[in-house]
């Protein structure tokens, strides 16, 4: 297991969120996290990247327990983080919004530079220049990943990358998404586009309530329709 | 014409100054979210440094050496404050950090003077830049103009390593979402350190500066931190251009104010100020803030009403008060009067910062304009007692009715500093406007009806009506237009969608809290006699801040429990200890170190839970 999530639970003030998450990850593989609105999918991902301040659980990535450690310490140790709202950094050019993200290469993870980001990426390499504040919808999601990657993380986590993007860039998105896999990156992807997940994803875990309620392959999903029936139609 | 060119050049020197403090606490801010208030007090040592290092290393290098060193020492200073201090307290609520900039300024205030005394001091000139050169006929001092020189060099410099250096870049992107700039890997604890360690590099470099021009003093940080908050509010908080526009136009403002309009110089600027922000709410080259992102996982806790316990324990409370006069004696009285008064006060401020949402860098003008809403009737209309009671905090609930609209229109940050403008104009206004005010002098002579002279009588005057504000303001808080402030405060937009006209709803609420604090201001008028304009200094202001802090923000009890301790404390301490500043300052700063949450919020957090017993592991919710 790359990553490995036991008993996670979450609070926000008093407020209980997230029960007894538990949910792994392979190397190289592509996990996706399904679930509504409110499911508790973003509480997750801010809960292992270190941004919930009051968490318990035992987080083991890379073989090594990263609970309690702050953000930026489980970051540089190449978990990146790709954040649901688009968080760039509106005043930055796409140049110094990739600059943010930079860290130092890291040995047996594609060590990317803004040149290999922008292959990625076409659409970014004309806008170089452009402050993040004036770009598309899509283009400024593309920018958080291609900003997340250059931090040469081995695992990334995406919140919702295909949410209110039209489908010609959702297209896009999954094609970037599977060369990122096919360079040795694992992800794990928080989706409620089942359709979008399942292009890319080769297992999935459907949370609802702050609790797992599935975990297996998507097949296993198919066989048994009444499980995305009660969790995920909307 | 010559001598106003020789005018507008002295602007542009004191610009140049007021730049660089501004600039450093404008960064210090956009990146930390720190209003340093310690920001004054730090260019003060600056320039006691500088001082002193130019008069021990010998000239003409112990000028020139004294300028850039003595910024290095402050900014290291500044950089341990910065570790062993505020470093503790980021994840604190909002304004706590405030709080302990306010005790460091208090403890600086004191230790300059143990240093160095409380005389002024005379620094050296400038030793090749004596002399004067002619400008226009003129004779203007040749180091003006370096100091002229230094803004512009400063805002280059400021510019390059902002644009040119990835340290900078990351700066700016923390300015905008510090949050993500950590999920990025970023380690936020040095980037903070340094930034504030330059920002307090340009502060103390700005009052080095100062040493040729001006004489040393000990309240030099209270007399430049007014102006530099004003600076950076107008030119829009985390924008060093902006800094720089407004520091000419402020700087200039007050260089033509004085002779334009002598008799409202005081006042010019921070009219300016309130056009500023009125028309363009987030200062000149300022942006609207992305409505500050709430950093995950920070959730307020909601006002709880008092349970049996709580009450009997008020009501012991009350009645135990009500029999202080039989037993004790009168220096008790009054002082226990003191301390009703400043808990009304607080919990006035309370009402606005803690359920309203908004913070108040201002609030002793209502508490002031009730004390001289009656201190002029009793002069000019030579009304009662009974009657200047009821009629005194009239003046400041119309007071908080003119300035509340403006208020409303604004929020955060900004909304605090335009509190501190229209306070700073209340105060100019009693204090320039001697005919009818009296100016410095105050105005003497408000005591108590004849029937009411013995302070054990008026004791039970201000008891009952301090007790009857207190719970009138509760009442405010758990009545349903409570439930519409607190909604208000917690989401605009929810609350405006359910059909609450915010502004109507924040702007009574200013309102009702300017009454009582004026209703405070109106009873501490008779028991001391006599008004001054020191009721509506910043200081007042910032005591009633101290208090709810440090009383806990998020609990009703709160400020009072801070006013009493804090206002005993400092009455006490005045009377007992010559350095009292500085312990009360290391108090405040170890106070909210130690318990980020105040007194009774502690309580609530920690200790009410165990006395209670476990509760469990509180409700669930959904993300």
């Amino acid at each position: 297991m790359m990553l490995e999530v036991r008993d996670l639970n979450a609070w926000y003030g008093r407020a209980h969120i997230l029960f007894d998450v538990t949910l792994g990850v392979e190397r190289g593989t592509v996990v996706a996290l399904l679930g509504r609105n409110g499911a508790g999918k973003t509480t997750t991902f801010a809960s292992l990247i270190g941004l919930v301040p009051s968490v318990t659980g035992a987080v083991t990535f890379d073989g090594e327990p990263i609970q309690g450690r702050p953000a930026h310490e489980i970051v540089r140790r190449g978990l990146g983080y790709v954040p649901e709202d688009r968080r760039i950094f509106t005043g930055l050019t796409v140049e110094e919004n990739l600059m943010v993200g930079a860290q130092p290469p890291r040995p047996g993870v594609p060590h990317w530079t803004p040149e290999m980001l922008y292959e990625l990426f076409p659409n970014l390499a004309e806008l170089r220049k452009r402050q993040g504040g004036h770009m598309s919808g899509g283009e400024q999601q593309m920018l958080t990943i291609a900003r997340t990657l250059m931090g040469n993380p081995s695992l990334v986590l995406l919140d919702e990358p295909s949410e209110g993007l039209a489908p010609r860039i959702v297209e896009q998105m999954a094609q970037a998404l599977i060369e990122m896999k096919r360079q040795g990156l694992t992800l794990i992807l928080s989706e409620q586009n089942l359709h979008f997940a399942r292009l890319i994803s080769d297992r999935a875990t459907i949370i609802e309530g702050g609790r797992v309620r599935f975990a297996g392959t998507f097949a296993d999903l198919d066989a048994n329709p009444e499980i995305s029936a009660q969790h995920l139609a909307v | 014409m010559d001598f106003l060119v020789a005018q507008f050049l002295n602007g542009l020197a004191s610009a140049s100054s007021l730049f660089l403090v501004a600039s450093g606490l404008s960064i210090i801010f956009g990146v930390t979210r720190i209003v340093n208030f310690a920001h004054g007090a730090f260019y003060m040592l600056g320039a006691y440094i500088a001082y002193t290092l130019a008069t021990t290393i010998p000239q003409p290098f112990g000028f020139w050496l004294a300028l850039p060193l003595s910024a290095l020492v402050v900014a290291a200073i500044g950089a341990v404050v910065e570790m062993t201090v505020l470093r503790r307290i980021y994840a604190a609520p909002e304004l706590f950090q405030l709080l302990a900039t306010f005790g460091i300024t208090l403890m600086v205030e004191d230790l300059v003077v143990m240093i160095w005394g409380p005389e002024d001091l005379l620094g050296p000139r400038a030793p090749g830049l004596e002399g004067a050169i002619p400008i226009m006929g003129q004779l203007f001092p040749t180091y003006d103009l370096l100091v002229i020189a230094m803004g512009p060099l400063v805002l280059l410099g400021l510019w390059l390593l902002f644009h040119r250096t990835r340290w900078g870049v990351l700066v700016r992107a923390a300015t905008q979402d510090r949050t993500m700039v950590a999920a990025l890997g970023v380690n936020q604890k040095w980037l903070f350190t340094s930034v504030f360690t330059l920002g307090i590099f340009l502060a103390a470099l700005g009052g080095a500066l100062q040493i040729p021009r001006e004489a040393v003093h000990h309240a030099l940080d209270l007399q430049i931190i007014v102006e530099v908050f004003v600076i950076v509010v107008v030119g829009g908080l985390g924008n060093v251009l902006g800094a720089f526009l407004a520091a000419v136009l402020i700087a200039e403002l007050n260089a033509f104010g004085i002779l334009l309009f002598p008799k409202i110089s005081l006042v010019l600027m921070f009219l300016v100020m309130a056009v500023v922000l009125v028309v363009r709410p987030w200062g000149l080259l300022g942006k609207p803030d992305a409505e500050a992102r709430a950093s995950i996982g920070q959730a307020i806790e909601p006002l709880r009403r008092m349970g049996p316990v709580s009450l009997a324990v008020s009501g012991l409370l009350v009645a135990a008060l009500a029999a202080l006069p039989l037993v004790a004696g009168p220096y008790l009285v009054i002082v226990t009067m003191e301390l009703l008064i400043f808990a009304l006060f607080a919990a006035s401020l309370h009402l606005m910062m803690g359920v309203g949402g908004m913070v108040s860098f201002g609030h002793a003008a209502y508490f002031g304009l009730g004390a001289y809403g009656a201190a002029l009737l009793v002069r000019f209309l030579g009304v009662p007692m009974e009657l200047g009671i009821l009629l005194g905090p009239l003046l400041a609930l119309a007071g908080a009715i003119l300035f509340g609209w403006f208020i409303v229109r604004l929020s955060g940050v900004y909304l605090a500093m335009l509190t501190l403008a229209f306070a700073q104009i209340v105060w100019s206004i009693i204090f320039q406007w001697y005919d009818v005010t009296g100016g410095d002098n105050g105005i003497l002579g408000i005591w108590p009806a004849r029937w009411a002279s013995d302070p054990k009588v008026y004791y039970y005057i201000v008891l009952v009506l301090c007790v009857a504000g207190l719970v009138a303001i509760r009442r405010v808080i758990f009545s349903p237009f409570g439930y519409a402030v607190r909604a208000c405060r917690d989401s605009t937009t929810r609350a405006e969608a359910i059909g609450l006209d915010r502004r109507r709803v924040q702007w009574m609420c200013f309102a009702l809290a300017g009454a009582f604090a004026g209703v405070g201001g109106t009873l501490y008028a008779y028991l001391k006699g006599s008004v001054f304009p020191d009721v509506i200094s910043i200081a007042t202001s910032v005591d009633g801040l101290v208090m709810v802090l440090l009383g806990g923000i998020q609990t009703v009890a709160g400020p009072i429990v801070g006013a009493v301790a804090y206002k005993a404390l400092s009455i006490y301490m005045t009377s007992q200890v010559e350095y009292w500043q500085l312990i009360l300052g290391g108090l405040i700063v170890v106070l909210v170190v130690a318990f980020p949450e105040g007194i009774a919020g502690f309580w609530q957090a920690r200790v009410a839970p165990r006395l209670r017993a476990a509760t469990g592991r509180g409700w669930e919710a959904r993300s």
